[in-house]
């Protein structure tokens, strides 16, 4: 059951994310030579700063299901078999790679949230 | 577990175009994780920070060509992961899952990927 809402999970959070990198895009195509000005105001704007917090949030746990089945498919003792003598550490470069990302992904997140709120 | 038979040799397997478009897209999500999602950090801190940052950023993008290529082939790996992914999402409805139009719908991925890769990069070197 986890599993399929997880995979459900990773497909809508997906479209929030297209939306908000649309909506970012847009105001690229329409503005030429954007200015400090043009910027903050738009992306310093209150709309924007949820919009943002939201979709660093939701990057967080859609980056995190795509790299942890990613983890899981190929660091694994079988599949490291191949090169035997990292079978017998699969599982731990496995959390290792895990605690990298999870805690890459935190500092990133919650530093653009923190720098778009301070 | 490490006595069943593997094999993995990398070199050895011939992937159809299908594939390469599936596997392609968790190795462009894996870079938009570790690589453009810490540059996007770099750029929003600097670029919202203040005035004479942001002009630093944008003299630094126009000048340090291999941080401006960073930055346009990030953010290529980040629109050819979500052109994969959309192409995926819409199979997931069930539409256009036979291979005939799965292999159509790979080219017209990868062939819209790389002509928006080339002329971003056209625009930037102009």
């Amino acid at each position: 059951m986890i599993g399929s809402r997880l995979w459900l999970f990773q497909r809508i959070s997906s479209l929030f994310l297209l939306v908000y990198i649309i909506y970012i895009a847009l105001f690229f195509v329409n503005n030429n030579n954007i200015s400090y000005f043009d910027w903050t105001l738009f992306f310093l704007s209150f709309e924007t700063r949820v919009l943002t917090s939201i979709f660093f949030i939701i990057v967080l746990v859609h980056g995190f299901i795509g790299l942890w089945t990613v983890g899981t498919d190929y660091l694994t003792p079988r599949t490291l078999g191949l090169y035997s003598s990292f079978a017998n550490i699969a599982d731990s470069l496995r959390k290792i790679y895990q605690a990298f990302f999870v805690l890459l992904g935190l500092f990133c997140s919650i530093s653009i949230i923190y720098l778009i709120w301070s | 577990m490490q006595t069943r038979p593997t094999f993995i040799n990398l070199f050895k397997i011939n992937l159809p175009i299908t594939a390469i478009v599936s596997i392609t897209h968790r190795l462009a999500g894996m870079y938009n994780f570790f690589i453009t999602l810490p540059l996007s950090l770099y750029l929003v801190a600097n670029s919202t920070k203040d005035k004479s940052s942001f002009d630093f950023l944008a003299q630094r993008i126009s000048d340090d060509i291999f941080f401006g290529l960073l930055i346009i082939i990030s953010f290529n790996i980040l629109l050819y992961h979500i052109l994969t992914g959309v192409r995926h999402l819409i199979m997931d409805l069930h539409i256009g899952e036979n291979l005939q139009a799965a292999r159509l719908s790979s080219f017209v991925v990868i062939l819209t990927s790389l002509i928006i890769f080339l002329f971003s990069i056209g625009v930037y070197l102009k």
